[in-house]
């Protein structure tokens, strides 16, 4: 994840593209990783959008994430969900 | 007639090469057929010749009934051998010169022994094949064996000298001399050695034609690379020196061709850059105008005037810039500028798989599939999008609901600064550079873009592009 560019490469070298909002989100999750945040809390640390301002958005952002980056996205293994917290981003972070 | 000639020039020069071939050798076996049946003529007739001079030196000074005895002791199915009172040539007149020819000789010859007359005649076969019955035809019979057997066979079935010589006490010598049987020109032993002589030549002519058109073949591909994308990489310059040569010729064009593209772009997007200083300060001097209708008018051109150069120079440097290939998750950009538009339903949303890879300039991939669907939402309304995948491709299919396209200008559309819609309206497109750069950009990462009428209404569209290991 190269954060001054905007950009996300996937283990094996592939450019994996990501909208402005799945960017913002996946940054705010990489940046607290391990921890659960709730859907406010990320609408608010992503840059709290007026159009994505109720829940449901995030939930479909959170989605098409897992769909983007997981190997199967019915079973995630990143982004897991925490029943009545939020959402918990797992995999350790390192940056460069 | 035409459809059944051969379309390309290797072909017709290995056509060419085996009929000579063809031409050349039945040519030659004529010739040595003709030589073979000329010498055993003359051999005939000396045969002939050395006979009657041996009977005749046997038989000239005994008494009829001594010759009868001797003949009928010589007598052989093949070489008949009689003595009678009366000639068994009974026309005293040759059947042609050669004949007339050999009998004064024989009669000039024969003359110290008492001859006084020679008859010669050729008889065709006779029809009665008695088998002569020396050599045995048994199962081990060898190859010498057999050939004697096949030569007495043909021997027996050939035509016939006859020959009368008339003693001095008027009695008749009769007998025959088999011509000697025209063997066949290409015995069939021969036959293996013929065709592989023959397929030799061939193989050998088929190869030094591959060589002489490969560098044809190798021009031939090289331009339409070029055609597709000229900053395809140059030719290797190897191999044999004509093919160097063309590789080398066909280089050097490619680089002055980019050249003089680049400068063309790089003119035109300077020129567009340069206006924009020029539009700047038009705005801001319209701004210290007066409201009126004037200035929105001019604020609207200036608008459309700024929309137009910043295309063309989107167009000039999408070909300049430097950006590197890299391998991209086709799906994930697909759908990332599905996001942008509200228009846009994507079908096979579930099925996504993380296989589809393709190798490209990623902005520039993002502009083409961006311009594709921008192009199916201003002119077709909605777009619905699938992706596909086969062994080697990955398709993306693009179904708009718009009218389509009148099948006579599919083709015209990819040209720049083509559209269809008359108006140069801005509200509905631009400059008619989107699928003209798309295309460039499909092309470039080694894909292509088809546009197609659906039968049941709307435009389809569908970039390919190869997928990546």
């Amino acid at each position: 994840m190269d954060c001054a560019r905007r950009r996300l490469t996937a283990p094996d070298d592939v450019r994996v593209e990501l909208t402005m909002a799945e960017f913002n989100l996946l940054q705010t999750f990489v940046k607290s990783a391990q921890r659960v945040l709730t859907r406010e809390q990320l609408i608010e640390l992503s840059g709290g959008d007026a159009d994505y301002s109720f829940d449901r958005s995030i939930d479909i952002l959170v989605s098409r994430l897992r769909r983007k980056m997981e190997d199967d996205p019915k079973t995630p293994k990143l982004i897991l969900t925490v029943r009545s917290g939020g959402y918990q981003f797992l995999p350790e972070t390192t940056s460069e | 007639m035409r459809r059944l000639l051969p379309q390309t020039l290797p072909v017709w020069v290995l056509l060419i090469v085996i009929a000579g071939l063809l031409i050349s050798q039945v040519a030659t076996l004529y010739i040595v057929s003709r030589d073979r049946a000329a010498a055993n003529d003359v051999v005939d007739l000396y045969r002939l010749n050395d006979r009657a001079y041996s009977l005749v030196q046997l038989m000239h000074a005994a008494t009829p009934e001594e010759r009868k005895l001797t003949a009928s002791g010589l007598f052989d199915p093949t070489y008949a051998v009689t003595v009678s009172d009366t000639p068994a040539v009974t026309s005293s007149i040759a059947g042609d010169d050669e004949l007339a020819e050999l009998e004064d000789i024989l009669v000039g010859r024969l003359s110290k022994f008492g001859v006084t007359d020679a008859r010669v005649r050729r008889d065709p076969a006779s029809q009665d094949t008695d088998e002569p019955g020396s050599f045995t035809n048994g199962p081990d019979a060898g190859q010498v064996e057999r050939d004697l057997l096949v030569l007495a066979a043909d021997f027996a079935q050939s035509d016939k000298l006859t020959a009368s010589l008339r003693f001095a006490d008027g009695q008749w010598l009769n007998f025959t001399e088999p011509i000697t049987p025209a063997g066949p020109i290409l015995s069939f032993n021969s036959v293996p050695l013929y065709s592989l002589i023959a397929g030799l030549i061939v193989v050998m002519s088929i190869w030094s034609l591959r060589r002489v058109t490969a560098p044809y073949r190798m021009m031939e591909t090289a331009v339409k690379r070029i055609g597709n994308d000229l900053k395809s990489p140059p030719i290797p310059e190897t191999g044999s020196h004509e093919i160097r040569g063309a590789a080398k010729a066909i280089n050097s064009m490619q680089a002055r061709l980019l050249e003089h593209v680049e400068d063309r772009e790089h003119l035109a997007a300077a020129l567009a850059h340069d206006l924009r200083t020029p539009i700047t300060r038009m705005r801001l001097r319209l701004e210290l105008l007066r409201n009126s209708a004037v200035r929105e008018a001019l604020a609207h051109d200036l608008a459309d005037v700024e929309g137009i150069a910043s295309s063309v120079i989107d167009f000039a440097t999408f070909e300049v810039t430097e950006e590197k290939a890299e391998r991209i998750d086709f799906w994930s950009l697909v759908e990332s500028i599905a996001d942008g538009f509200e228009q846009v339903s994507f079908e096979n949303d579930e099925t996504r798989s993380r296989g589809l890879i393709c190798i490209a300039r990623p902005v520039a991939l993002k502009r083409c599939v961006t311009n594709l669907v921008q192009n199916a939402v201003t002119y077709g309304k909605r777009a619905h999008l699938s992706l596909g995948k086969s062994d080697h491709t990955i398709t993306l299919t693009i179904r708009d609901e718009g009218p389509g396209i009148p099948a006579a200008q599919i083709d015209a559309v990819f040209g720049s600064f083509v559209r269809l819609e008359q108006s140069r309206n801005r509200q509905t497109g631009g400059l008619g550079l989107g699928l003209s750069i798309a295309r460039s950009i499909a092309r470039a990462a080694g894909g292509e873009i088809s546009l197609k009428n659906h039968p049941e209404g709307g435009l389809l569209t569908q970039l390919t592009l190869p997928l990546a290991a």
